[in-house]
């Protein structure tokens, strides 16, 4: 059995935990559907004599095996496309960009809950402010 | 000369066209036998023209199981976890016969069309 680094290892949980969200959404059996590809992930990755799997080997397996996104058929194109818009491409677990759109999510999760702190103190102070009017 | 406003796109057609036959493809290998899941997907990849990026098979399966055309059974292995083999219930046979039925109908109908 292969010995796999702790890249490689944290990389193919982050790839299959997308695909777990991904699959959620769509109503699979997300369980199921990680089962399957993690079993066929270490096969191929450690099929061909790997003593060692490391990040880059994990990386040329999963490019055959497809992003996330083609998995769960999140993406309209389901087949290998020749090329896909950047756009359209799912940032790697881990690389530049998926922590860069985890940072903007956050910002933006942050900016939204001290909006609606915003909106609950302006509305109690309305209402404060409504009393006293009424009482004089 | 203007040129098209919107070039067809050529790419999203042979994708679409693949991606509808899948399941066509999935049944006719099951109907030889029980197959191991690795193994399918494998087989799928041989399948000229097909192009298949190969995790994409594993959800059509659990979709297809899910639908009762197909059923899994597990078998223990000595050189690593248990390995899940695949097969056609008697509605994933029915549900085959009738789309290959319809394949070669609009097959022939396409071909017809092109030898005219």
């Amino acid at each position: 059995m292969a010995e796999w680094t702790p890249e490689a290892t944290e990389y193919l949980h982050a790839y299959l935990r997308q695909v777990a969200v991904l699959a959620r959404s769509h109503g699979d059996d997300a369980d199921e559907i990680v089962g399957e590809l993690r079993e066929h992930v270490k096969r191929e990755a450690e099929g061909e004599g790997m003593a060692l799997v490391t990040l880059d080997v994990l990386r040329k397996t999963l490019a055959t095996v497809g992003t996330p996104e083609q998995v769960t058929g999140a993406d309209s194109a389901v087949w290998a496309p020749r090329e896909l818009p950047r756009s359209n491409q799912t940032p790697v677990p881990g690389s530049l960009e998926s922590m860069f759109k985890a940072k903007l999510w956050e910002v933006k999760h942050k900016k939204l809950t001290a909006l609606g702190l915003i909106l609950i103190f302006l509305f109690y102070f309305s209402q404060l402010s409504g009393c006293r009017i009424l009482h004089g | 000369m203007n040129g098209p406003s919107e070039p067809f796109n050529l790419d999203n057609w042979t994708t679409q066209l693949r991606k509808g036959l899948l399941e066509l493809c999935i049944v006719n290998l099951l109907a030889r036998g029980e197959v191991y899941g690795y193994d399918l997907v494998k087989q799928m990849a041989q399948v000229p023209g097909l192009v298949v990026t190969e995790g994409t098979i594993y959800p059509l399966m659990s979709r297809l199981k899910k639908a009762g055309i197909l059923t899994t059974r597990l078998e223990e292995s000595s050189t690593g976890p248990a390995r899940k083999y695949y097969s056609l219930t008697r509605e994933g046979q029915r549900l085959r016969k009738t789309m290959n039925v319809y394949w070669h109908e609009l097959n022939k109908g396409i071909t017809g069309l092109q030898n005219e």
